[in-house]
């Protein structure tokens, strides 16, 4: 809340004195409670999936328990079940034909854990996908880390409408696809006895994909023509490579109900916000599953029945701002450089003169690969 | 040297000294071993210029052993010289006379002519004689009532006012003792008495006050009657280190769970920014916390903060913080003393249940200008009193601005940089005596905060309020006060951060009431109060508004609530005797909330939610929807053990009708007021408290100790997660459980010496239990929680070191118990990204608190005659520089969660401000 950073930093010049550090709370004990998310879409094309895990300390200490050998199912209220199977440790996908959510019927999600405890979520309506407007972006500043670094980089923003009257729930799923590039062409190579000519195919170009973890919700509760403005999607750095030649973004919007949407609503509260004293206060996050067999068994969670529509954006370098990407800078081999006995075998070296040859040590300035991406170039890239 | 004199001329001195050890309030430094009497004097003369009279043969066995570093001299003289029969008498002034065997008080009583023999001049009704028989300064003479004239009772009201002499203002809390009883008074906030004594004789009453020069007066009372006495302020001519505080007298006074401070008391306290803040004094009683440093709101006894009723003459204050609470809304330079009452409240209070906090401001100086200015890093300013007419009206002003923007412009964080935050606040006064019976004062108030953050949020919140208050004395020992308040609070915000999403909400609240009370004098022994009150509210929870054409945001309209609350009341003080005093009262009140309105009703036995609306009742403008009322029981009795210790016991029940929507730690300005309604019931707390009360050496030191236990009804909790500012049926956000609080007040409290301040420690609990049939009527699962204010430990020293007479060294160290929090007790991985599950509500604390203040506080040169007189200080807050949490919160960042702590003051702070005013020293 924009209240309590006025609060805090504006205010009182007492930023001059206040000060922000880590700190980790000696909780005594925790309780175990099972987290269960699962999610079917209309689209099927996208797999449904249910993970389903426990939680675990503030000390991380040994890692994610993942909940296995549960019997996970979906039910529709029409009576027909759809059964799901572990796939990988407390991952469940269908086991049959996937379910497509169908208008004016609902669906639950089951689970039979393997302590013979049943969880249960709501019936939860399928809400048709309401379609996305747009997607876009512009150059920003902004804050990024608690101890006040500021970064430039490029905001994406959703914006969509509906033309039902009821207020649309939404949440975006985001995964990036960025073309960067290396500084030296790979032409020379060091096969550890003497410099060749290098013939193999070109590194310089590569398209590198990653999810983007984060929640990015937004409803149109209160507004006109029952849209959403201005969904606040990711931010993008200007540091790295991501935005040294052309990024684009994938966006799946999903409609959801209510109920869904309230737990990542209090989920985001929690994880972006809380804390403050001008802010809602945290609190046990629940969602829409319960434990049915026993109501004194802590669970939290949330099944979400999605209706699914796709957009996807490209973003050129921007102009606003440098873009700062991995420093490449050749150091000279031979008599007033690095001694060629100390270079390893099979790197890339480039010409600076005529019988004088230079290199980079992190071969991440030749090889585009390096740096975690594929040469070949995405179908749907323009 | 030695000062030795005749008896005969001991004589000449009792003819015309009428009083009689009446000093003894001088603190000299000690210790003195194995020393002669002579040796003795010699050295009060040296070192306090104190001189003392006697003869030789009295004091040559006498040696003087005293232990201890500061000691009364009233004290020690008896110390010494009780154990030989010699008496003394101290004439003021320094000069000590020894009197033998010799009891010159029992000498004096019989010089004094009896009655009858008097002058009398020829008196309008109630007659007072004034200064006809002044035997010496310091000593008047008085008639009052008829002569000829006797009540039949056999008691007599001696009443009126307590005024200064030189600014004419009222004297409050002055204290009326008839000499050698244990009957006695203290003048209320205008500076008014009544006090009963035996008729048909001669009486000496004692009045003092702090910072005034004490008064003696004999008076012959023949029946009722009116007697004003002027108080002179102390001029520190000599060299007298005693600071006497806490106007109040604890032990014989029928108040407990009282504090009672003057401006005067804490100007050497250390403060942040070097802003003397009364409110932040406060915060150092014993009873009264905050949920943190820097935020607006107190929590009195473990309630609520909007439990709290700050009245500034008699104005209701809504928001009492600038700059989100860093400092207090009220100009220190304005106020001349405020009373905070934590149970026990007098029944012509109520409408909240936890405490009383009543400021009264200066009424100006009615006989000469005065000016005053002051800067500091934060603020400046500026304060005038005129007389209009001398010694019958005068008008006062006093501003306050701020100029803070330089400090954001000079921070590094951009945003910071971009932003801006001011505020102002302007007091303003009439006070009128047209007569000697009667007052007027017209008063007016006004304090505004404004925020932009980097030029796209604006938060502004102002409070407005003006009072007419009047008072008359009737006849036959009747006295009326009559009052006309108005207050405004509004609050604003904005946010243009997206174009598409920019809307702004203002809300404002209005308060009008009259009150009215008469408090009756003429039974013996009996203090009768008896009034009433009636407040309109009018809240205007109001519109989110689209502010820029580009915007989607719809027009959302909260609604406008009418609310009538009035109360009649009746109390009696009845005196038993000189050791017993019975409170006894009735406050009846009651609340009617009224249309234009649209109500709903939801399915019974179902959750309080938008789907569960089965009918919409609406409700014509004036007409009543609901209405609440019950009695207000008030109960105390005060038992003297002896002079000085006393045990009270006191019970008390109070409702409130209206309460903040905030479920945020702190109170923030954009909290709004909302009424109790169909749904929402008002809460109710009683309270009972236990005490006691023992002073040392004639109220230098005082001490006491509470307990209190306090069961609150209907209190009022928010739902996990409850979103206020945008969801407008409060009522689905709400739901109300019990409150139980209780605790252990000690306060060890030195008002004399070179060393002054306090020490209290307070242990205090206050638990929340939120339960129902429902499910969705629980909080916690209906288990029971700690509320976000219960700190069980609180230790507070303040203290005050006189090094001279203009320089001093203070001291504060605060610690309390870590406020409770909600931690997470757990990890979870969703969606890619780490989530954290919460503990129950409040089930673990932040870190304990701590920390030291110092100030050194020097004062101009005390030159009598000056133009203007200025004073330093210079002072370092949280000298450990220990970074107190301020905020724990945990945040994802990158896909893990991480932990944060931060700190409001993580570091020394060093102030310097210069305080200046016209006149000199003395000056108030």
């Amino acid at each position: 809340m924009r209240l309590n950073r006025v609060a805090i930093l504006l205010l009182t010049f007492t930023w001059l004195f206040s000060c922000v550090e880590p700190y980790t709370p000696e909780t005594t004990g925790y309780d175990e409670m099972l987290m269960i998310e699962g999610i079917i879409f209309d689209d099927p094309t996208m797999m449904p999936k249910v993970t389903i895990s426990r939680s675990i300390p503030l000390s991380r200490e040994g890692g994610y328990i993942h909940e296995t050998g549960a019997a996970v199912s979906v039910e529709c209220d029409d009576g027909t079940s759809f059964p799901f199977f572990e796939i990988n440790p407390g991952l469940y996908v269908p086991s049959g034909a996937p379910v497509i959510p169908e208008q004016g019927k609902k669906y639950r999600l089951l689970v039979v854990t393997g302590d013979q405890k049943v969880y249960a979520s709501a019936y939860e309506p399928y809400i048709p996908p309401t379609p996305i407007d747009s997607v876009t972006f512009r150059a920003e500043y902004t804050k990024v880390s608690e101890f006040g670094e500021w970064e430039h980089g490029l905001k994406f923003y959703a914006n969509a409408s509906s033309s039902d009257d009821k207020p649309v729930y939404l949440r975006w799923l985001l995964d990036a696809t960025y073309n960067y590039s290396v500084p030296f062409p790979c032409n020379f190579i060091w096969n550890g006895d003497s410099v060749v000519n290098y013939r193999g195919p070109d590194y310089r170009f590569c398209w590198k994909s990653l999810e983007i973890p984060g929640i990015f919700i937004a409803d149109s509760y209160g507004m006109e023509g029952n849209r959403v403005a201005d969904a606040e999607l990711n931010f993008v750095s200007q540091y790295g490579d991501q935005l040294t030649i052309r990024y684009s973004l994938n966006v799946v919007q999903l409609s959801i109900p209510k109920s869904a949407y309230e737990f990542w609503y209090d989920l985001k509260k929690m994880i972006d916000e809380t804390g403050g004293l001008y802010e809602t206060q945290p609190f046990r996050i629940r969602g829409n599953i319960e434990c049915i067999s026993d109501p004194d068994t802590e669970a939290g969670g949330v099944f979400e029945v999605a209706g699914v529509s796709h957009a996807r954006v490209f973003a050129d370098k921007p102009t606003e701002f440098d873009v700062i990407t991995f420093n490449c800078s050749l150091v000279p081999i031979g008599q007033d450089g690095i001694s060629w006995e100390f270079l390893p075998a099979n790197i890339f070296v480039s010409e600076i003169d005529v019988d004088k040859y230079a290199t980079t040590l992190q071969q991440k300035c030749y090889d585009c690969r390096l740096r975690g991406g594929t040469t070949i170039r995405p179908p749907f890239w323009e | 040297m030695k000062r030795r004199i005749t008896i005969s001329l001991l004589a000449v001195i009792l003819a015309s000294q009428c009083l009689a050890q009446s000093g003894g309030d001088i603190a000299i430094a000690g210790p003195y071993r194995d020393i002669t009497f002579s040796m003795f004097a010699e050295q009060l003369s040296s070192r306090h210029n104190i001189s003392v009279y006697y003869r030789d043969e009295w004091v040559k066995d006498i040696v003087v052993n005293l232990p201890g570093d500061t000691i009364l001299l009233s004290q020690a003289l008896h110390t010494i010289l009780d154990p030989h029969g010699i008496r003394y008498f101290d004439r003021g002034n320094g000069q000590i006379y020894l009197t033998g065997e010799t009891d010159i008080e029992k000498n004096r009583l019989a010089q004094i002519p009896p009655p009858e023999q008097e002058p009398e001049r020829e008196p309008a009704a109630d007659s007072r004689i004034s200064d006809d028989l002044s035997y010496e300064k310091g000593v008047k003479r008085y008639t009052v009532g008829r002569r000829g004239e006797r009540e039949v009772s056999g008691t007599a009201i001696i009443r009126g006012y307590v005024r200064s002499v030189t600014s004419g203002e009222p004297v409050i809390g002055a204290t009326i003792v008839e000499s050698g009883t244990s009957n006695g008074i203290i003048t209320n906030s205008d500076g008014y008495y009544a006090l009963n004594v035996r008729s048909g004789r001669d009486i000496t009453l004692d009045i003092s006050c702090l910072g005034m020069e004490k008064e003696t007066c004999l008076v012959t009372v023949n029946s009722s009657g009116t007697l004003n006495i002027e108080m002179t302020e102390k001029l520190i001519d000599i060299q007298e280190v005693v600071v006497r505080t806490g106007r109040h007298d604890n032990v014989r006074g029928i108040q407990m769970g009282f504090q009672q401070l003057a401006i005067k008391e804490i100007k050497t306290i250390p403060v942040v920014m070097g802003e003397r803040d009364l409110l932040k004094v406060a915060n150092m009683m014993p009873g009264v916390q905050t949920v943190g440093e820097g935020s607006a709101g107190f929590n009195v006894r473990g309630s609520s903060s909007d439990q709290n009723l700050f009245l500034l003459n008699e104005i209701p204050v809504y928001n009492t913080g600038h700059l989100f609470g860093f400092f207090s809304a009220f100009n220190p330079d304005m106020i001349s003393d405020f009373n905070l009452y934590k149970s026990n409240f007098p029944v012509e209070y109520g409408g909240r249940l936890a405490s009383v906090f009543e400021f009264s401001t200066r009424k100006g100086n009615k006989k000469r200008f005065g000016a005053r200015g002051a800067i500091s890093p934060v603020t400046g300013s500026l304060l005038f009193e005129v007389p209009l007419v001398k010694d019958k009206a005068s008008v006062i002003a006093g501003v306050r601005t701020t100029y803070s923007d330089w400090i954001l412009n000079r921070l590094d964080d951009r945003e910071l940089r971009e932003s801006n935050a001011s505020f102002n606040d302007l007091m303003t006064g009439i006070h009128i005596m047209p007569d000697s019976r009667s007052s007027l004062q017209i008063f007016g108030y006004m304090s505004n905060d404004r925020f932009n953050l980097a030029g796209n949020s604006n938060f502004r919140y102002s409070n407005q309020g003006a009072s007419i208050l009047y008072d008359r004395q009737l006849p036959e020992g009747w006295k009326i006060d009559v009052a006309a308040v108005h207050s405004r609070y509004t609050n604003f915000q904005d946010n243009l951060t997206y174009a598409t999403q920019a809307y702004e909400h203002e809300y404002s609240l209005a308060h009008n009431e009259i009150k009215a009370r008469l408090t009756g004098y003429k039974f013996a022994d009996h203090t009768v109060v008896a009034g009433g009150n009636f407040v309109l509210h009018n809240l205007n929870q109001g519109r989110y508004i689209p502010t820029s054409p580009w915007s989607f945001v719809t027009e959302r309209d909260f609604g406008k609530e009418k609310g009538a609350e009035y109360a009649i009341f009746v109390s009696d003080e009845y005196r038993i005797n000189d050791r017993m005093t019975l409170y006894t009262g009735l406050r009846y009140s009651f609340f009617d909330y009224l249309g234009p309105k649209e109500v709903y009703s939801y399915t019974p036995a179902m959750p309080l939610e938008a789907v569960n609306i089965i009918d919409t009742t609406y409700y014509g403008n004036g007409k009543r929807i609901v209405n609440y009322n019950g009695p207000e029981y008030r109960l105390s009795l005060n038992r003297e053990l002896a002079p000085d210790l006393s045990v009270k016991v006191s019970f008390n029940r109070m409702r409130q009708y209206l309460f903040m929507l905030s479920n945020t730690v702190a109170i923030s300005p954009t909290d709004r007021w909302k009424m109790v309604d169909s749904h929402i019931r008002p809460p109710v707390a009683d309270q009972v408290s236990l005490g006691i009360y023992k002073n040392i050496n004639s109220r230098a030191l005082e001490t006491s100790a509470e307990v209190y236990y306090k069961n609150t009804r209907h209190v009022v909790e928010y739902k996990d997660g409850a979103e206020l500012t945008t969801n407008p049926l409060i009522e689905t956000t709400i739901l109300q459980g019990r409150q139980n609080s209780y605790g252990a007040e000690f306060l060890i409290r030195r008002n004399a010496g070179r060393l002054t301040g306090w020490i209290s420690y307070t242990w205090s609990r206050s638990l929340i239990t939120v339960d129902s049939e429902y499910l969705w009527e629980q909080i916690n699962r209906g288990r029971t929680y700690a509320s976000n204010y219960d700190k069980p430990h609180a230790i507070n020293l303040v203290g005050s070191f006189r090094i001279s007479r203009r320089v001093s060294l203070a001291s504060n160290l605060v610690y309390n118990s870590g406020r409770p929090i909600t931690y997470p007790t757990g990890l979870f991985y969703i969606n890619g990204v780490e989530g954290v599950s919460y503990s129950y509500r409040n089930e673990f604390r932040i870190p304990d608190y701590f920390r030291v203040d110092a100030s050194l506080n020097i004062e101009g040169n005390l030159v009598k005659r000056k133009l203007a007189h200025g004073s330093w200080m210079f002072a370092i807050y949280n000298a450990t520089g220990r970074r107190n949490a301020y905020s724990i919160y945990f945040k994802n960042e990158g896909g893990q969660i991480k932990g944060y702590k931060q700190s409001i003051y993580g570091v020394p702070i060093f102030t310097v401000s210069y305080n200046i005013k016209l006149g000199n020293y003395a000056v108030e």
